[in-house]
């Protein structure tokens, strides 16, 4: 016996403790190799194959001479080195590929050379990988919408890869969509929403696809629209869209990225996933009306959907890779003001009328009615009688006896007002307690934006008794019309 | 999982490409020398290695007497064995499921797709031992 001592190379040290020589006691090499791996399983297995012979892409080196090239076992004299030689081989073989994520050749056979390059930091992410990639490049998403929302979204899921992506709008861009809708330009303004959308995305990423829909989403196309979708990303901006996708989306067995924003605050969440819940397991019932103005009523922080938006992008992203834990049964609420997250956490509600045990909804309703919306309006008005603007201004002219009342909130006042036509700022909020200080003898003007608020608060004026009447299409049509230096928003 | 890098001095990046290309349309084959600072490996220099692969000529071997030589160097201070590299001609620089299989852990594997004898894309790959696959690492040339 000699003591003899065996170098290894740096992938096996892992498996000696970090050493880099061994010393064991041995007459032989392969004695020395045997005493070597003994009692370590993990590194025989590298060394040794299930023949007991020295695996293929090793080599074992006595001194300087390869231990394959010796006629025999050697025997080994005191001090003797042996040394691992790892057997560095491999070649090119243009009929598999291998890289990161794994799979067949057949999956990846869809992968351009300029795609490699183009996803390659996907590539490095082993949660995306070559698989992960393809997964992408097959995936076809449905966005609701080309504004706040729908912007990012396209502009992310475009830029990752996504395959095919449908856009369903019927909008044309307008000077203030640009505050917040980044995927259209001054140069958009006027033009279709999906025209711009598609110039755009096709710039960032022309292998793929992009399908538009220029169309109301309604009852009667809803259900050939969304079906053959893997996945629809809600970026609608009303109530009636919203059920109306969750309903479509969840008999078709589909899930929706939902997404909603108001003013500073946003949510998110993952509905109509397996054994997730959907909207209406949240939300049975839409809320009143005029409790759920929209963004032209209410306003937006133009960043918001930015933010809102790039949460669905990576929640659909997510969900394409079956990666990480989705927003399935959780509820993100978004404060921008305060810059907080939280979450709520929602379940599938068996009584639920559309994704429940026994669903009463089997088909797509009426959602405006559902939702009390009248679309021309915007908001419930009917029986509140109106005048046009132009009758107005007749009726300023004439010098009659009236008050021009302004529901509007007072920073909307700054931007522009009926003030030099007599017109009084009380907004809605403060309406109830203001409402003892008007004349019930003489008629009032009520106007606010765009004639949605002044519509409920003439309704609720009619009720108590004054003789009120709402300005069809509210300042908006006044500039319009009569002023159209008045600067509007 | 610790993402290292490997750095490439320019001058050094440049020679290994000619030699790379050299070998067309046969595979060439090397050892890639250095120092490792933390994460990264810097490439100091590199040494050709014959191929003895010979029975087929989209395979390699790296002669291991080159690589013993290298080794026992490494082991007496000389510079870091820190991987190999070889070229796959008119073939994407993406290893391929023969390098797979042959592949050793923590050196990493750099690739240089040589294009009718031109060498034009380079990648480096390290396999996972736990997986058993290969992850690519990024190459910064300095």
């Amino acid at each position: 016996m000699a003591r003899i001592s065996i170098r290894i190379p740096t992938p096996l040290r892992p498996f000696v403790d970090g050493r880099s020589s061994v010393d064991v006691e041995a007459g032989t090499a392969r004695e020395a190799l045997a005493r070597l791996t003994e009692s370590n399983e993990r590194l025989r297995a590298q060394l040794i194959d299930d023949d007991g012979e020295l695996r293929n892409f090793v080599n074992v080196y006595v001194g300087t001479s390869n231990l394959r090239d010796l006629p025999e076992d050697p025997a080994l004299e005191e001090g003797a080195e042996l040394s691992i030689i790892p057997s560095i081989a491999g070649g090119r073989a243009s009929e598999v590929i291998e890289a990161t994520g794994g799979g067949t050749e057949a999956e990846r056979a869809g992968l351009t050379t300029d795609e490699l390059r183009r996803y390659s930091r996907h590539l490095l992410i082993p949660e995306v990988g070559v698989e992960g990639q393809e997964r992408l490049k097959r995936a076809r998403v449905l966005l609701v919408g080309a504004g706040g929302l729908g912007s990012p979204l396209a502009l992310y899921l475009t830029a990752a890869g996504v395959g095919t992506i449908g856009i369903v709008d019927h909008d044309v861009v307008d000077f203030t969509n640009l505050q917040r809708q980044i995927l259209h330009d001054m140069s958009s303004i006027g033009t279709s929403k999906l025209e711009s959308a598609r110039a755009r995305l096709n710039a960032i990423n022309p292998d793929v696809d992009v399908e538009t829909f220029e169309t109301r989403l309604d009852s009667g196309n809803a259900l050939e629209l969304l079906e053959g979708w893997d996945v629809v990303a809600d970026g609608s901006d009303n109530f009636p869209t919203r059920y109306l996708v969750n309903d479509a989306a969840v008999l078709l067995g589909i899930p929706t990225i939902y997404g909603a924003i108001f003013r500073f605050e946003g949510q998110v969440s993952v509905f109509g996933a397996q054994d997730g819940p959907c909207y209406r397991c949240l939300f049975r019932e839409p809320p009143p009306a005029e409790l759920a103005p929209s963004c032209a009523d209410a306003g937006v922080f133009g960043v918001l959907p930015g933010i809102v938006g790039t949460i669905q992008a990576t929640e659909t992203i997510k969900i394409i890779l079956d990666q990480g834990r989705p927003l399935i049964g959780r509820l993100l609420l978004i404060d921008a003001l305060e810059m907080q997250f939280r979450e709520l956490s929602i379940h599938a509600d068996p009584s639920c009328p559309v994704c429940g045990e026994s669903p009463t909804i089997t088909e797509l309703i009426d959602y405006e009615e559902f939702c009390g919306v009248n679309v021309d309006r915007g908001f419930s008005a009917e029986g509140v009688p109106e005048m046009e603007v132009i009758q107005l201004q007749r009726w300023l002219d004439e010098s009659r006896d009236f008050q021009l009342i302004d529901v509007r909130e007072p920073y909307e006042w700054q931007i522009c007002n009926l003030g030099p036509q007599g017109a009084r700022l009380t907004p809605l909020g403060v309406f109830p307690t203001v409402v003892g200080e008007l004349d019930p003898a003489t008629p009032l003007v009520v106007y606010c934006r765009s004639g949605a608020r002044s519509a409920q608060a003439v309704e609720k004026l009619r009720e108590t008794g004054f003789d009120a009447i709402n300005l069809k299409g509210g300042i908006l049509a006044w500039a319009e019309e009569v002023d159209e230096s008045m600067p509007t928003y | 999982m610790t993402r290292t890098q490997l750095e490439i001095g320019s001058k050094v990046g440049a020679d290994l490409l000619a030699s790379a290309a050299e070998g067309y349309p046969g595979e060439a084959c090397g050892i890639l020398l250095g120092r490792i600072e933390g994460d990264r490996r810097v490439v100091e220099g590199f040494r050709p290695a014959p191929n003895r692969w010979s029975e087929r000529e989209d395979r390699y071997l790296v002669d291991p007497e080159s690589l013993r030589r290298a080794l026992a160097a490494e082991e007496g201070g000389g510079p870091r064995v820190l991987g190999f590299y070889h070229s796959h001609p008119d073939a994407p620089p993406l290893p391929s499921e023969t390098d797979r299989e042959l592949a050793w852990p923590w050196y990493h594997y750099v690739i240089i797709r040589v294009a009718a004898g031109e060498p034009e894309e380079t990648r480096a790959w390290e396999l996972d031992a736990d997986t058993g696959r290969f992850e690519e690492r990024l190459i910064g040339y300095t």
